[in-house]
């Protein structure tokens, strides 16, 4: 997908948050309400798009197929959470550890990128996927024993903004924030793909070792990747963290690793606007549209344990059809369901059929 | 010392079902090099399907009678079967048209594969555990008879001591342990009241009732049931591969996969029947392991052993089918003592660890061949 059109589909998601909550004031709904359902929903969805933006670039940009992202992620929550709950004075409004989160998340993540960068030089293909997925699952089982990091019961830091501020001002921030985020995100992962650095990571992943003749440090871009992708899943942690007030293990499981996969996979890899239309398309479907379906139910399964025919709502099938779709998506389309559609064409004149 | 043979038992019989799953993955592996990610939840699926069978052609109830090795037998081949012919239509309708394309894109597919059945079993038989049926009661071995007087309460019982005895129940008879006393400590007046009640009933019921001594190191019957079961399989996967004309063209194959199809092996066919003997496996592990070992089944239950027996065919070296009987066999054990002398809590963590080192210092494994390519 162009580049320009996920700007098209960010703009038209805001118009369209917009147009419902004018819709509802002039109704006479509950805007504050609407406004934190939404605001919410926006929140989660740029954290979301931070993270599979960031792993497209490991996964997608460089061909380093990753299955852990969800560890960078975690460690970015973790640290952010440790550091406003535990960093003096502590407290209700820890203004120095909120502040403070952000680059110790950053920080963290992207020492661990490193951690498993390294490592991970002397494998490629389906080894390097395991050992990805190896390292997030042991730090996951490190994070379920430690003691101060809440065990598997979760870390629960103090939200300084909604602490400080009312709720909507604090949903008001977030939004900006997490946005803010998600647009340095973008313009930093896009402008480093448009430079020679992100032409020799293409270069990469197109052919290693043509690469590598070629004169491009594999060793050094390899880790690099790494550490940025982590150091961007560690920014969104912080803001997961802050915004949530809340991690726990269950938040980074692999199932989360999978899903920020298929976001990639679908959007097209290596293909940025894809992957944010994916994203958001994914997250919307997932998380609202899917609510809103009515509740219609659906024989699936014939079982004398469970009493004959079992039943089960419509929208429960949804994670079925979505491991369907990754499933066709290989099959029919592997370079993705996105690449290469171009939103920016229905705003310009149709040119002429041979082109001159 | 006693706790170290313990813990080389048990670890032994995990071991087995580990290796039971990875000689699925190492197969496949060998033959068109993917990592079957599905592979774990084929044994999820065996491991329903026995469940199945015997509730459903056996009629097993929760607590209620016992069901003996044929009905098991049965189950399990049945499981074997109907998740070997699962893989074969996966193999069909997902890998095959993905062949010439890249590792990651089968990988990808096999992602898909594996993540569509966790969820459809999760919609289908439900995200709850079940319990297996119950097949046979625990029973530990070697074991020593006594009779009712050597049981004295107040004297130091030398050996851990129980009852086994039988009560009828509709259909069948269940079997009962009762353990009256442990190695080292005092027998209390109240197990042997309990004994001679257990008696008494015993003989008005006309049902056996055995009083046993048990060494300190014992192997349980269903313990004995995985490790034969492993062991007839690893003859059997000898005999199929060294000796029979399938197994010369698997071998083929999986050594130079375009030579054998010039030399008209129909190179289908082998993959077809690879992935079979693959699932067939595993399934049978899904029965055995997860049914009647674990008696814990959910539509999730592969994804983490899949993965811990990946990491055994890793440590064997994958592609090598006596390596990932080694490896599956070493993990368990080396787990197992880690449960047993460290934390149980670390235990992933720990088995992670050696898949980590394993890939970064000897990615060819303990008996699989240096590979010439780059991993």
């Amino acid at each position: 997908m162009k580049f320009k059109s996920f700007l098209i589909l960010i703009a038209s998601l805001f118009a369209l948050v917009g147009g419902i909550l004018a819709v509802t004031a002039i109704g006479g709904g509950n805007v504050e309400h609407a406004f934190a359902f939404w605001g919410e929903h926006l929140i989660i969805a740029a954290i979301w798009l931070m993270l599979s933006l960031s792993l497209n670039l490991i996964n997608g940009c460089c061909g380093l197929f990753s299955l852990g992202h969800q560890g960078f992620w975690m460690i970015g929550a973790y640290a952010a959470a440790a550091t406003v709950k535990y960093l003096p004075p502590g407290g209700d409004q820890n203004w120095l550890g909120f502040i403070l989160s952000f680059p110790i998340a950053v920080v963290a993540a992207a020492a661990f990128g490193l951690l498993v960068g390294i490592p991970c030089l002397r494998l490629s293909g389906d080894y390097l996927a395991i050992a990805t997925l190896a390292f997030s699952e042991i730090l996951r089982n490190l994070v379920e024993n430690s003691e101060p990091l809440g065990k598997s019961l979760g870390l629960s830091p103090p939200n300084v903004i909604r602490n400080a501020t009312t709720k909507n001002w604090n949903y008001a921030i977030y939004l900006v924030l997490a946005w803010a985020g998600a647009a340095l995100t973008m313009l930093v992962l896009r402008n480093l793909m448009r430079s020679s650095h992100g032409r020799a990571i293409q270069a990469i992943r197109d052919d290693e070792r043509a690469a590598e003749l070629l004169g491009v440090n594999l060793t050094f871009y390899k880790v690099f990747v790494f550490v940025t992708g982590a150091a961007f899943a560690g920014l969104a942690g912080a803001l997961f963290a802050n915004f949530n007030a809340f991690v726990s293990i269950g938040h980074f499981s692999f199932n989360q690793g999978v899903m920020l996969v298929v976001m990639v996979v679908l959007g097209g890899m290596g293909d940025m606007g894809g992957t944010t239309a994916a994203t958001i398309v994914l997250y919307f479907v997932g998380n609202v549209f899917l609510k809103w379906l009515p509740s219609i139910n659906v024989p699936v399964f014939y079982d004398p344990t469970q009493g004959g025919v079992v039943w089960t709502e419509i929208r429960n099938l949804w994670q079925v059809f979505f491991s369907v779709l990754l499933i066709v998506v290989v099959l029919v389309r592997p370079e993705g369901l996105l690449k290469g559609i171009d939103l920016t064409a229905l705003f310009k004149r149709r040119a002429p059929a041979d082109g001159k | 010392m006693i706790d170290f043979f313990t813990f080389l038992l048990i670890g032994l019989t995990v071991g087995c079902i580990y290796a039971l799953i990875a000689v699925g993955y190492t197969m496949v592996y060998g033959i068109i090099k993917l990592i079957n990610f599905a592979h774990g939840e084929f044994y999820m699926v065996g491991a329903f399907v026995g469940y199945y069978v015997l509730v459903l052609g056996f009629g097993a109830q929760i607590g209620g009678r016992e069901l003996g090795l044929i009905p098991l037998l049965v189950a399990t081949l049945a499981a074997g079967v109907a998740t070997g012919v699962l893989a074969v239509i996966v193999e069909r309708l997902v890998y095959r048209p993905l062949r010439k394309s890249g590792r990651i894109v089968a990988l990808l597919a096999a992602l898909g594969v594996s993540l569509f059945l966790q969820n459809a079993g999760q919609q289908t038989v439900g995200a709850k555990d079940r319990p297996f049926p119950n097949t046979m009661t625990l029973q530990r071995y070697p074991r020593f008879k006594l009779v009712a007087g050597d049981v004295k309460a107040g004297e130091v019982a030398r050996r851990d001591i129980s009852v086994v005895y039988s009560v009828p129940l509709e259909g069948g008879r269940l079997t009962l342990v009762e353990n009256l006393a442990q190695r080292g400590n005092t027998i209390s007046a109240e197990s042997v009241e309990k004994l001679d009640e257990i008696l008494r009933n015993a003989a008005r019921e006309g049902v056996p009732a055995a009083i046993y001594a048990y060494p300190a190191v014992t192997v349980s019957n269903k313990d004995g049931i995985i490790l034969i079961a492993l062991a007839l399989i690893t003859l059997l996967l000898y005999l199929l591969v060294q000796h029979s004309r399938f197994g010369r063209a698997m071998r083929a194959v999986s050594h130079d996969f375009e030579a054998a199809e010039l030399m008209g092996i129909n190179v289908d066919r082998v993959i077809a029947g690879t992935f079979f003997i693959g699932a067939f496996v595993a399934g049978i592990g899904g029965t055995l392991g997860g049914g009647m070992y674990y008696s814990k089944l959910s539509p999730l239950m592969g994804l983490m052993f899949g993965l811990k027996a990946f990491v055994a065919a890793v440590i064997g070296g994958i592609g090598s089918i006596p390596g990932a009987l080694v490896g599956g066999l070493a993990l368990g054990i080396a787990e197992a003592l880690v449960y047993g002398y460290v934390s149980f809590l670390y235990a992933d963590a720990f088995t992670f660890g050696i898949l980590i080192l394993m890939l970064l210092v000897k990615p060819s494994g303990l008996m699989g061949k240096p590979s010439s390519d780059k991993l």
